[in-house]
């Protein structure tokens, strides 16, 4: 085979490889993907599409513990962490278990999916931006870093994002703290109305609207809003924007008014008819099967064909790196036919830029297998994820969970405020799958009723359809502030089959984080107090993620949202990428995804992530011209 | 002139008194036939035809009064140490969609089979489970209610 | 090599009439009333249908058949698009569809409501002699058989006669008299089967007539209505990137083969076999009725409730076309249950010879109304 040279070459079909190979390729240049997942997983024509997901369905219904990765094929050529396989970490040998070595003190307890669409084919579809002060925490409360980033100029972006995810929501309603009148453009409205809220969401805001919250000295007034989703809704007619496109002459991606004016929802990757509008399949983690959420696939399949080539189960293992330059000469991967074996080739990719999108811990990963980026010291080090404190109740009447959308609406009150310098900022989801997360409900209450309290019959049934329903769970996601011992390494003791390294993390929460557990517990007795929630949370000392707090046991859970191993900054010594997202160190190396977030702020990572994704395709194509 | 009924048709009674669900409801799933040859298929034939032929004689005895009924059924089925953790299994594959495997305890005393292990029956099984119709809910990834749907409390009879 | 192809989006094909009208003059529609009491009639008849493919539909076992569902499926999504476009200009000409009547429900097995009488329709399951029925359905006209006053021949001689109605009584007075805001517009409706159309959204009358034309054109297009001649030509109208009328997908299950971008009408489907599995089908007992069952009996209760969802959702939809359209996002939510209903209903066995339930499409009447 001839080594054929690309203009641009990605690694990873996830989310952020996806809009910069699309937006690349839109521009007429040639672009090649290496996605280390099966080729199964991006044939794009109907019929193979269509099976191959029923498949990943499949697999979801037929597994015991229905977790984000239960529906999509566990590699061992690339493998995935597995939140099952988080437990405690004790003694003073790793856990290496699962797929990441963890180090601890804590269990990183948050996964991704290694596969075509990435990650996006089991995210809930939140599609929050963050807020202006997450951008400058250090100026404002003394707390973590700025970034190098203002949220006025990310904004522009944010609607290439909201425009290419298809986001649904009411702009009139997201009134967050901390935003001054330009949060939201003039005039400016997401694609489709807001997805409907759930039953539940109006009869807990009932309850809770306008009630005061003390927490120490301050007070704070709760409210509940609707959550912007990347999930198909009624189009809003009054939204006319068409999709960003590179104006060489301008040398910047615009997002025009187009002249056709109402949007259309993306259906699904097989039928444009299948998806059209979120059917309430309540499963959006870990699989849309209508596909009415977005996934990455579906920007793959917008891109031009004729200018983008995507190579499946091909794993990038290293970076060819010009010693004297510091320039990237190509990539290295390993090639693999079969899925069940270690057999595979070494090929190199190359191009004129390259860019890794393979998600915040693979692609530090990658880089640090490489020799890459090493000034810094940064890379690998600050990973982040919201810690998800949960809790729980029985709502005086029944309000129906297990319907709809994960979460349709949360609580932004403690987003942004002055508190951010004694306690870590949260949003509060209402959740829409009642105990399901902490207590493995409504199987759990099966179980419970037979074997327990043993029930049968018109009794079973009765005491079922009498208390599940009742079922309330909030969530506190909380910020987790950069820290460089919270990190991805590699071990030479440590691969895969393929000779790959496997992630060694180290974690562990802050007291900074720990503090707002405390609050939300505060939070959560005024609330059920006051509504008439009968409060059932409880924290298992034995569960892989439980910590103590002034004298009080929690157990959070990871969100999913990883953060920060390879953050931009200021300048090569503190920070891994500029705020072009090109690493200080490889003029020709791009990355892209949340790991260059240098903060987290309290927004679900991936429509910020995919602003940036924008932005970085627009720096590549100045490189370009 | 009264015919004899067989065995499958003797369990799918039995479901009905164990899991507080009508005769067609269960038929509804068609998933009748299937779970009756999965208890086989761990117990054996030889307690499925017991268990269901003393149901069969308890639902004959005393089909006038639910509570004598219901009664009958805790003493000689749910409190059995051979049946009761059977009777219970049934109620979770409907409800579930699941095997569970049985207790330690019924598994050293009356043997353990190959499949007598925790996992979903089948596709359907897991769409079919009847957990969620209680709960006026459907399977997560299943029977879909449709656009907004979850705005509302759900549907019950119009009447 | 692993190269990504994105998929196109299908074009729709539509089958257009050529030639002039051929409804003669004893058959036309010569008055306002008379139009609308047509397009009441036009929508009754685009309902006929659904009960009859929805029972074809539900009977394929989960899984099985899938290309024959997915035909089957498309054009019950287009019957029910006809449905709101037929409304749509009725109540554009300022009339009042009427959807939850009595009368409005066919009793099964029956003849397609103002039609010759040639055929019989029944609710059954998916099966040879089914698609036999539905080819009949969506059979194109004849050219040569003009048709008698309200006694059309085909679904396409009655469209025509509403289309000419429009034109010529839009010709002395402006028709359009219906309030815009009982127009369904795009927003509402969603899942395939092609475009609404709102007819009166702009006041112009030219522009209203122009659209309910267009209306009518997508309800004839995708359906049988156009000339036999169609059959006699060379029209290539098939390929995997075009949705073509209901008869010939209808025809490729009966063929059991797809039709290829070469193929004609004369020539039928050359390409690749449509697997069909007649026997993956529920075995349901065909134009089942409530009274077939014991009163009081656990399936006659079902069969109940079945029509009870079905009544529920003809009451939504009666309340969408009269002015509060937002109500068609719940009367979508009703289809829902009426699917899981009916194949719950097709599991139960009734009969001898292990026929089961099934749907029954009864009027029921339903308190509280």
């Amino acid at each position: 085979m001839t080594e054929k040279k690309y203009d641009v070459v990605i690694v990873g079909a996830g989310i952020a490889g996806a809009i910069v190979a699309k937006t690349i390729a839109n521009a007429g240049y040639r672009v090649l993907i290496l996605e280390a997942g099966l080729q199964a997983g991006i044939d794009l024509n109907g019929n193979e599409t269509y099976l191959n997901y029923q498949s990943y369905l499949e697999r979801f219904y037929l597994a015991n513990a229905k977790v984000p990765n239960s529906p999509y094929p566990n590699l061992k050529n690339a493998p995935s962490p597995n939140v099952l396989d988080t437990a405690q970490i004790t003694g003073t040998t790793p856990d290496t278990n699962g797929y990441f070595v963890q180090n601890g003190p804590l269990p990183f307890a948050s996964d991704y999916t290694r596969t075509p669409g990435g990650t996006t084919l089991h995210w809930l579809g939140t599609t929050l931006r963050m807020l202006p002060n997450d951008f400058k925490l250090k100026t404002e409360y003394g707390q973590g870093i700025d970034w190098p980033i203002s949220y006025d100029e990310l904004r522009p972006y944010y609607e290439m994002a909201e425009r290419e995810i298809g986001v649904s929501g009411e702009v009139k309603e997201q009134k967050y703290p901390g935003t001054g009148k330009n949060y939201w453009g003039e005039d400016y409205v997401l694609p489709m109305h807001k997805i409907p809220q759930s039953y539940i969401d109006k009869k807990f805001s009932e309850g809770v609207d306008d009630m005061k919250i003390s927490i120490g000295s301050r007070e704070f007034k709760m409210r509940i809003t609707s959550t912007p989703q990347g999930r198909n809704s009624t189009p809003n007619h009054r939204y006319k924007l068409s999709p960003p496109v590179w104006d060489p002459y301008q040398q910047r991606l615009v997002l025009e008014k187009s002249a056709e004016g109402a949007y259309e929802p993306v259906g699904s990757t097989w039928d444009p008819y299948t998806g059209q509008r979120c059917e309430g399949n309540a499963s959006c983690v870990p699989i849309c099967p209508v596909q009415a959420k977005y996934n990455a696939l579906k920007t793959l399949r917008s891109a031009r064909e004729s200018n983008l080539e995507i190579i499946t189960q091909a794993v990038a293992s290293s970076l060819e790196i010009d010693s004297a330059s510091g320039r990237i000469n190509g990539i290295t991967y390993k090639r693999y036919q079969n899925p069940d074996s270690p057999e595979h080739t070494v090929e190199t990719a190359r191009g004129t830029i390259y860019v890794i999108a393979a998600h915040s811990v693979e692609t530090a990963k990658l880089l640090i297998a490489s020799g890459a980026s090493k000034t810094s010291d940064q890379l690998g080090r600050n990973l982040m994820d919201h810690a998800v404190f949960l809790t729980w109740g029985l709502m005086p009447e029944k309000v129906y969970p297990f319907r709809g959308p994960g979460s349709t609406s949360n609580s932004p009150v403690f987003r942004d405020g002055e508190f951010r310098r004694d306690f870590a900022a949260f949003i509060m989801p209402i959740d829409n799958w009642g105990w399901n997360w902490p207590t493995n409900a409504p199987t759990s209450n099966l179980s419970q009723a037979v074997n327990q309290l043993n029930m049968f019959g018109k009794q079973l049934r009765d005491h079922i359809a009498g208390s599940v329903p009742r079922q309330l769970l909030l969530h506190f996601e909380c910020e987790q502030l950069p820290v460089p011992g919270n990190r991805v390494t590699i071990d030479p003791q440590y691969v895969d089959q393929l000779g790959n390294y496997r992630p060694v993390i180290n974690y562990d929460i802050t007291d900074y984080t720990r503090a707002s557990f405390e609050v939300a517990t505060s939070i959560t007795n005024q609330i059920f107090a006051r509504v008439g929630i009968e409060n059932f949370s409880q924290y298992d000392p034995a569960s892989p993620d439980y910590l103590v707090y002034n004298g009080a046991g929690y157990s959070f859970s990871g969100a999913g949202h990883l953060v920060g191993t390879h953050r931009m900054g200021f300048d090569r010594y503190d920070s891994v990428v500029n705020r072009d997202q090109r690493t200080w160190d490889h003029e020709n190396l791009f990355l892209v995804g949340c790991g260059n977030m240098p903060t987290i702020g309290t927004s679900n990572p991936t429509l910020t992530m995919s602003a940036l994704a924008f932005w970085a395709a627009e720096n590549i194509l100045k490189d370009l011209k | 002139m009264k015919k004899k009924k067989d065995p499958a048709e003797q369990f799918l009674e039995l479901s009905a008194r164990l899991t507080g669900f009508e005769r067609v409801e269960l038929q509804g799933t068609g998933l009748s036939e299937e779970y009756y040859r999965q208890l086989v298929g761990v117990i054996g034939k030889e307690l499925c035809d017991e268990l269901c032929l003393l149901s069969s004689r308890l639902i004959e005895e005393f089909h006038d009064d639910e509570d004598e009924l219901n009664a009958a059924l805790r003493r000689q089925i749910m409190a059995s140490a051979k049946f009761g953790p059977v009777a219970r299994n049934i109620i979770q594959m409907w409800y579930l969609g699941s095997w569970i495997q049985m207790p330690p305890g019924w598994r050293s005393q009356f043997g353990t089979a190959p499949n007598d292990v925790t996992r979903v029956i089948s596709a359907e099984g897991y769409i079919q489970s009847l957990v969620y119709n209680v709960m006026g809910a459907h399977p997560p990834a299943a029977k879909q209610p449709g656009f907004g749907s979850w705005g509302q409390p759900p549907d019950s009879d119009p009447l | 090599m692993f190269t990504a192809k994105p998929g196109a989006i299908r074009k729709r094909h539509q089958l257009l009439r050529e030639g002039a009208p051929s409804i003669p003059k004893e058959a036309r529609i010569k008055t306002v009333k008379a139009l609308r009491q047509h397009l009441q009639t036009a929508i009754e008849l685009e309902h006929s249908t659904i009960p009859p493919y929805l029972c074809a539909l539900y009977s394929i076992e989960e899984g099985s058949n899938q290309e024959a569902a997915q035909v089957i499926k498309s054009v019950v999504m287009e019957e029910m698009l006809h449905m709101i476009l037929a409304s749509n200009v009725l109540n554009a000409i300022g009339g009042k569809p009427s959807i939850n009547h009595p009368r409005f429900i066919p009793e099964y097995p029956t003849y397609l409501p103002h039609s010759d009488k040639a055929f019989i329709v029944n609710l059954e399951k998916f099966s040879p002699k089914t698609v036999e029925t539905f080819l009949k359905i969506e059979s194109p006209a004849a050219p040569d058989a003009p048709p008698e006053p309200d006694n059309y021949q085909t679904i396409g001689q009655f469209y025509e006669a509403i289309e000419q109605a429009l034109i010529e009584l839009s010709q002395k007075d402006n028709i359009f008299t219906g309030d815009p805001r009982r127009q369904v517009t795009p927003e509402y409706y969603y899942g395939g089967g092609g475009g609404i159309i709102a007819i009166t959204e702009n006041k112009h009358p030219r522009v209203a007539l122009e659209k309910s034309l267009a209306a009518l054109r997508e309800i004839v297009g995708q359906g049988e209505g156009v000339h036999h001649t169609i059959f006699d030509g060379d029209h290539r109208l098939f390929g995997e990137e075009v949705e073509y009328a209901h008869y010939f997908r209808f025809n490729e299950i009966k063929e059991r083969r797809y039709y290829t971008n070469q193929d004609t009408p004369l020539t039928g489907p050359t390409g690749k076999p449509f697997p069909v599995d007649y026997k993956k089908v529920y075995n349901m007992q065909p134009n089942p009725k409530m009274k077939d069952y014991p009163r009081g009996s656990e399936v006659r209760q079902k069969t109940l409730k079945f029509n009870r969802i079905y009544m529920s959702l003809l009451d939504a939809l009666h309340t969408a076309l009269n002015g509060r359209p937002d109500t068609l996002l719940s009367g979508v939510v009703k289809m829902y249950d009426l699917k899981y209903e009916a194949v719950e209903l097709m599991k139960i066995p009734v009969g001898k010879d292990g026929a089961t339930a099934g749907p029954s499409f009864e009027y029921v009447a339903v308190k509280g109304r």
